[in-house]
């Protein structure tokens, strides 16, 4: 992985500020409208707001005013999509300076949640998602943030998500993916940063009994010392030895 | 003949094909799959497709691209069937050969659509083409470094590019990779192009991947774009047309 350097300390903008709202019409293009709230993050009240939507080779860039004159009323279409399904959305404040245009402030891999949902803003540590992955079960996605991805061919796949055959046998190794991404030094995430997707988990698992906080400092050898530790630790807590038997061999009782 | 999508069934004697071809035993090629029936189903529009020769992906995509235009786009961006169907029918003229005269078609990616992967999508060898153009139908031409090679080859530039999909869909970004690697007079990519060196595509994708942490490169043109690059791409910028 290539390191990046933030030389310009753009702002990472916290996912409970910055949610979108799509609503699927039926025999029409999806709309979508954002609610954002970035009073806090200290920048330039001529600063311009842009909300991009993206999927695949598809495009689309809608201004939303500045920060002193916000303009997200109303919903906007996305027209050149079709339907709402799979888009991400990426929310940029962007100086008004025309010569240099900088990005002061980003939000990115925000998924479109229909009105209703998720009312107090939480996400799920692990989305879970359907895909065709061919012949492939199920696929963890680190980055931009872990997502599971399960293959939409297995009938009800959320429901084998979550079954506890899968859970014991999937689970440690998603963990075991998202530690080792997390921990590593060159993926600019900060256990300091609460506004990481990857920092996410770090502070997730040091909450599990057994394992101890992340070293700040650390040689890649006790990272993954660190990482198994912490693995081990969560598979103990959830009891997944047990769940897998218990699938396994019923009649056997642990 | 009239274009159909390859049915599920379709695409697994299809998939059953393409694997054979890595063994001792290769299947004849299933042009039956072609016709409709259990492997193969009509396309909701009537649309003549023949099987004519392409000299780069351009002219594939240009060729579709009016045959297509009026589809659901946002559906046909994401059926396998479509594009695996295409993919079948101009196979012959698609797949590189190896030594004896036998077929070598790559990654199954590059046939049949991973239509939920971007980072494998692009690498579909009519669905990339295709979607690229589109993309950037307002100007085909700036999009020739990803365009410019030969039907069944990617190339460095595409790999680079193409597997992001804030690069990909980016009008300067693509006017300007156009600018440093495509010859304009020959159309094709200038020496060096396909490197891993100084001024590289790879390089120009782990900048551009810096600068974009910086600025907002959707606000730009190609040419102010180029201004920004370090000195190692002023090689591709001085480079004889």
């Amino acid at each position: 992985m290539i390191k990046r350097i933030n030389y310009t300390g753009r702002s990472k903008i916290l996912r409970e500020d910055a949610r979108v709202f799509m609503t699927p019409r039926e025999g029409a293009r999806a709309v979508f409208r954002v609610e954002l709230k970035l009073g806090d993050y200290g920048l330039p009240p001529d600063a311009a707001i842009r909300v991009e939507a993206y999927r695949l080779t598809t495009w689309m860039g809608f201004d939303f005013g500045t920060i002193a004159m916000p303009d997200a009323l109303g919903d906007r279409e996305l027209a050149e999509f079709g339907d709402g399904e799979d888009i991400l959305f990426r929310v940029k404040v962007i100086s008004a300076d025309p010569a240099k245009r900088v990005v002061l402030a980003e939000a990115d891999g925000i998924r479109g949640s229909a009105p209703g949902d998720d009312p107090d803003g939480r996400e799920p540590i692990l989305p879970v998602v359907g895909e065709d992955l061919g012949h492939l079960v199920w696929e963890l996605v680190v980055e931009p943030r872990p997502i599971l991805k399960m293959n939409k061919s297995v009938p009800d796949w959320r429901g084998a998500a979550k079954h506890p055959a899968f859970i014991a046998l999937v689970f440690p190794q998603v963990l075991r993916q998202v530690l080792v991404a997390a921990t590593n030094p060159d993926d600019g995430s900060d256990p300091e940063d609460n506004r990481d997707a990857l920092s996410r988990w770090i502070r997730f698992i040091e909450r599990v009994p057994g394992v101890p906080p992340l070293p700040e400092r650390r040689t890649p050898d006790e990272a993954t010392e660190w990482v198994e530790t912490a693995v081990g630790a969560f598979c103990r807590h959830q009891k997944l030895l047990d769940r897998f038997v218990g699938f396994w061999h019923p009649e056997v009782n642990t | 003949m009239i274009m159909q999508r390859l049915t599920k069934t379709g695409i697994a004697r299809m998939t059953a094909f393409l694997d054979s071809l890595t063994t001792e035993s290769p299947l004849p090629y299933p042009s039956d799959l072609l016709e409709s029936g259990e492997c193969a189903e009509p396309f909701p529009q009537l649309t003549e497709i023949e099987d004519r020769s392409f000299r780069t992906r351009l002219e594939i995509a240009e060729y579709l691209y009016p045959k297509l235009e009026g589809a659901d786009q946002a559906a046909l961006q994401r059926d396998p069937g479509i594009w695996s169907w295409l993919a079948l029918f101009y196979f012959r003229q698609l797949c590189e050969k190896g030594h004896g005269g036998k077929y070598k078609p790559g990654a199954l990616p590059r046939w049949v659509l991973a239509a939920d992967s971007y980072t494998r999508y692009y690498r579909h060898l009519i669905a990339g083409p295709y979607q690229i153009y589109r993309a950037h139908r307002a100007d085909p031409k700036r999009a020739a470094a990803l365009l410019c090679n030969p039907p069944g080859k990617m190339g460095d530039v595409v790999e680079q590019i193409a597997s992001r999909q804030d690069l990909v869909t980016n009008p300067a970004v693509v006017e300007a990779a156009t600018a440093l690697y495509v010859d304009p007079v020959s159309g094709r990519y200038k020496r060096g192009a396909g490197s891993k060196l100084a001024g590289s595509p790879r390089r120009y994708a782990a900048v551009l991947d810096q600068l974009d942490l910086t600025y907002d490169l959707r606000s730009m043109s190609g040419e102010r774009l180029l201004t920004l690059l370090p000195t190692e791409f002023e090689r591709f910028r001085k480079l004889p047309a």
